[in-house]
């Protein structure tokens, strides 16, 4: 066991660092650069662009270089935990990605909550009364929310939201509480707008595990050992909850770890339609406006996060499954 | 007796109509004037002066010095919009780009335009002279304005800017073309504290309007930068700052100090300054209390206490927080494709909606490129008639109905008003809809056409044509009707939407046909415009090129152009402003003659406003862009909340 996490994480040097070749090449693809984009809106906006201003600022921003410097010289302050500084925004994209974590984790973690308890409560219902009306009626619900996407049901929400209430919906706090200081009311605040967001998220992964927990439920039920124990007299609910039901998270925890990078990524269009200050609207901006220590760093977290969770998914499954073997 | 009495009536009349005219040349709204002059005209003098509640309450603490003392010896005045206002409140704005939210609001150079747009007023400089040959310009700064840290504002930040900036290698690796005449920079000198003359190497006449426009500040706080400049500190301590901030040079560090909306720390002469830098809640900016400027009644200005601008992640969120009534007054960002969104919202929202003059002659413009690789195309595109011909095909009344909701005004590519030499012939030149003569043209030109219907080029193939179209959406739109018309007229035309990025690197290369373009011209050609070939050359880029580098890159350009380019040289050096117009006046009828620049609707779609119905003195009609300081050259500093 020792030996195969060893051997995993030795494995995790070179693919991170072929993914930030991949990636930093990728970002190189679109013609032209941050500056040709700055220009652009610059000029759509009605404003004069100087040539010689466009110069100046390439020289400041490093973009006269060769791109293989630009890489060495970007993956060499990555290595020291130095992000570099992002374009558009004029500052570190450490502090940028800092100040948005918080609130990132908050709701991804409230949305991941959300889904799991929502998911294993009817997942366990619909499989343990299997064809009834209230199977059904899960069934409709959870295809309905595996079938709309997520900004879409954002959309509706705020224009249901403006056009009844008169409110604009979007982001985590009402206008009085966003410069105020951490409080009781402020949290308060924040849970008051972080239902929209986890319910918006939170249905279609619900529906997928609903599904996943149902089917593999169904499966373990019919199984001789749960005939077995039901007819040797063990109660019902004990049954189920002490072996099926064990079973079936399987899938659960294979897929933890990939919400790893979901943590820092957070839900981007959503995000973007919601009007959240979390990182996944960050990021899209950045490959937008090819801001690229800001989009290059972030998606090296990303994919590092990436290895690591299925690592510790891995490891977990090798845990919880006596079915694996290392050999 | 009686004869002598109505004389004397008379002269009592003028002496009466000069001082009422005097008074209302005075009263004009959104002027600005010198203290002095200002009180020479209404004979009203201001003596005392008054301050924000919030800064008289840090004068009793001792914290501040008393207003009179921050003020200048002579401050600007400026005369309200619609009325004098009352102090206090916040004005919350809203996008993705500080620099558009938040950096549109600052806009305070040397001088500034008056409200007809053409004239300049005082402002940092109370007065200017400029030597009969238009080559030596002596401005006089207004003495006692001091930075938003105390500091005085002299010709010391002049002299820093211009010797440690402009000719600093580093921070400017090229100089900028409206700081110079020819290939030189021109040399700047300080008499005292207060007065400096600059010095061109040949006649620049519109070199003080120029400096009325954004992005030409010709000073810097000299006392804050010089801390992060390597001619004032020690290198060592210089790298350390510079490793200690992450950067590579110190011109990077430099650059990034001197970003007005992430440095808190940066002094600026703006009516706000900023508190908390950009960031994922946005920036948010108090009062400058050492702000130079005044109302009639001596209250120091601005109004307002605050700016906060909300980050949201693009335009449409933004202006969604906007029409509910959540933003006090904002314009950038606003789309006219959502005007009757934002009509309908007018009451729920309580705010009105007020259309703003831009300074785009087209929208957008098509070019047919005179440089085009295509030797046979190359010919038909320079023959004027094709170009006549595809001009009148469009139909321009029928796009402004469709796509503008008839508020772009139909015309030709030209200058636009209120410049002193715009005729309506230029904007009226072939911009008729007319496809019958569009076809008699292209007859006359000996286009043939096909047993389809489509017209062939002299070489026998079928004249095809892709015009290669771009973002706003709106300009797609318009070019998909216009393939229609041309098509009308037997023209096979195709239109390929280019992502941006992509369509600039292909009119970079000369790789394109017929593209759609928008391009900005001052009234008075003041900086690029694509009428000049100083910029967005679309059009001919390699007869820009050969221009631009003096005949060594490029080809040559035809006649007609060459024409073009002396008479725009003549026009920069001119003194004598009737002169100049006329100058500019046979421009324009060089390009009503070759419409090399084809308008496809009109002249440029209005800026949308949305003005919170408690929110006052915002302009509802004057010119919206960046030669004016978008919404920092409508005096923001005396915008005022009534509630």
């Amino acid at each position: 066991m020792t030996g195969y996490v060893l051997r995993r994480c030795l494995l995790m040097i070179p693919t991170v660092f072929l993914i930030s070749i991949i990636s930093f090449a990728i970002m190189q693809l679109p013609p032209g650069d941050f500056l040709t984009n700055y220009m652009i809106q610059l000029e759509a906006s009605g404003q004069e662009v100087d040539q010689a201003m466009i110069e100046a600022l390439r020289m400041r921003y490093g973009l006269d270089r060769p791109i293989y410097v630009q890489y060495f010289v970007w993956i060499k302050s990555f290595l020291r935990g130095d992000f570099g500084f992002s374009f558009e925004w004029n500052r570190p994209v450490n502090q940028l990605i800092w100040e948005r974590l918080a609130l990132t984790v908050a709701v991804t973690a409230a949305t991941m909550l959300f889904s799991w308890v929502v998911a294993f409560l009817i997942g366990v219902y619909s499989a343990t009364h299997p064809y009834s009306v209230g199977d059904y009626m899960a069934t409709f619900v959870g295809f309905i929310g595996l079938a709309t996407p997520n900004f879409m049901l954002a959309l509706v929400l705020m224009w249901v939201a403006y056009s009844y209430f008169g409110q604009s919906v979007g982001g985590l706090f009402s206008a009085e509480f966003i410069d105020a200081p951490w409080s009781w009311a402020k949290v308060w605040d924040m849970l008051k707008h972080l239902w929209i967001p986890v319910i918006v998220i939170g249905t279609s992964g619900t529906a997928g595990l609903i599904r996943t927990l149902r089917a593999n439920l169904l499966d373990e039920l019919n199984k001789p050992y749960v005939v077995t124990a039901v007819a040797k007299g063990v109660p019902k609910m004990r049954v189920l909850f002490k072996y099926p039901v064990r079973l079936a998270l399987i899938p659960f925890i294979s897929t933890v770890g990939w919400s790893l990078p979901g943590l820092i990524s957070g839900e981007t269009i959503t995000s973007v339609v919601l009007s959240l200050p979390t990182t996944g609207p960050l990021l899209l901006r950045a490959l937008q406006s090819q801001d690229m220590y800001l989009a290059g760093s972030f998606i090296m977290l990303l994919s590092i996060l990436t290895v690591i969770g299925t690592l510790i998914s891995d490891i977990l499954l090798a845990v919880t499954d006596p079915r694996i073997r290392f050999d | 007796m009686n004869r002598k009495r109505l004389s004397m009536l008379f002269l009592v009349g003028c002496i009466l109509l000069t001082l009422v005219t005097g008074l209302a040349a005075a009263a004009e709204p959104g002027a600005q004037l010198n203290l002095d002059a200002y009180e020479k005209l209404s004979g009203v003098s201001i003596s005392t002066f008054n301050e924000a509640p919030e800064l008289a309450e840090l004068v009793t603490q001792g914290v501040l010095p008393p207003v009179s003392e921050r003020l200048p010896v002579n401050p600007a005045v400026v005369v309200p919009i619609e009325e004098v206002g009352r102090y206090g409140g916040t004005w919350r704005r809203y996008g993705h780009l500080d620099w558009a939210t938040y950096g549109y609001l600052l806009h305070e150079p040397l001088v500034r335009w008056a409200p007809d747009g053409v004239t300049v007023e005082p402002n940092l400089a109370e007065a200017w002279e400029a030597s009969e040959d238009a080559t030596k310009f002596t401005f006089r700064l207004r003495e006692g304005i001091k930075w938003s840290d105390g500091e005085p504002f002299t010709v010391a930040d002049v002299m820093f800017w211009y010797e440690d900036v402009l000719l600093n290698k580093e921070l400017t690796p090229a100089i900028p073309t409206w700081i110079r005449t020819g290939d030189n920079p021109p040399v700047f000198t300080a008499v005292d504290d207060y007065t400096f003359t600059v010095e061109f190497d040949s006649p620049y006449a519109l070199f003080v309007e120029q400096l009325a426009c954004s992005g030409t500040q010709v000073f810097a706080p000299k006392h804050y930068l010089k801390q992060f400049h390597p001619k004032y500190v020690d290198e060592d301590e210089l790298t350390a700052l510079v490793q200690e901030a992450g950067f590579e040079a110190w011109y990077q560090l430099y650059g990034n100090l001197t970003n007005v909306q992430t440095n808190t720390d940066l002094p600026v002469l703006y009516a706000w300054k900023l508190t908390r830098e950009w960031g994922a809640e946005g920036l948010r900016a108090e009062r400058n209390p050492y702000y130079w400027k005044v109302d009639p009644e001596g209250k120091q200005l601005p109004y307002l206490d605050r700016v906060a601008v909300y980050y949201t992640s693009d335009w449409e969120i933004a202006f969604l927080r906007v029409i509910a009534g959540e933003s006090e007054m904002q314009a950038v960002g606003s789309n006219l494709a959502d005007y009757p969104l934002y009509m309908q919202n007018r009451e729920r929202g309580n705010y009105r909606v007020y259309l703003l003059p831009g300074v785009f002659p087209t929208e957008p413009a098509m070019m047919f490129n005179q440089t085009v690789k295509d030797p046979v195309l190359r010919e038909i595109f320079r023959d004027p008639r094709f170009r006549q011909a595809m001009s009148v095909a469009i139909n321009r009344e029928e796009l402004n109905d469709l796509f503008f909701f008839d508020l772009a005004d139909p015309r030709q590519a030209t200058i636009p008003e209120p410049s002193p030499f715009y005729e309506d012939a230029f904007a009226e030149a072939y911009a008729e809809y007319d496809p019958e003569r569009a076809k008699a043209l292209l007859d006359e030109m000996g286009l043939e056409v096909d047993k389809e219907g489509w017209r062939l080029r002299p070489d026998g193939k079928r004249l095809e044509l892709t015009i290669e179209a771009r973002q706003p959406d709106v300009w797609v739109d318009v070019a998909e009707m216009v393939e229609k018309y041309w098509r009308d007229v037997g023209v096979a035309t195709v239109v390929q939407v280019r992502e941006n990025a992509l369509w600039w690197a292909r009119v970079d290369a000369n790789e394109h046909q017929v593209v759609t373009q928008g391009f900005m011209t001052h009234p008075l050609m003041i900086g690029s415009s694509s009428l000049n070939l100083t910029g967005w050359p679309a059009w001919a880029p390699l007869w820009a090129q050969w221009i631009s580098s003096g005949g060594a890159t490029g080809e040559k350009p035809i006649p007609e152009v060459l024409e073009l380019m002396e008479l725009w040289e003549e026009y920069k050096g001119t003194v004598d402003a009737d002169a100049r117009n006329e100058l500019g006046r046979k421009m324009m009828q060089i390009h009503a003659d070759n419409v090399w620049i084809i308008n496809a609707a009109g002249r440029a779609k209005p800026t949308v406003a949305i003005v919170h119905n408690d929110f006052r003195n915002a302009p509802s009609d004057w010119l919206y862009g960046g030669p004016y300081g978008m919404e920092g050259g409508f005096h923001p500093e005396q915008f005022w909340l009534d509630r």
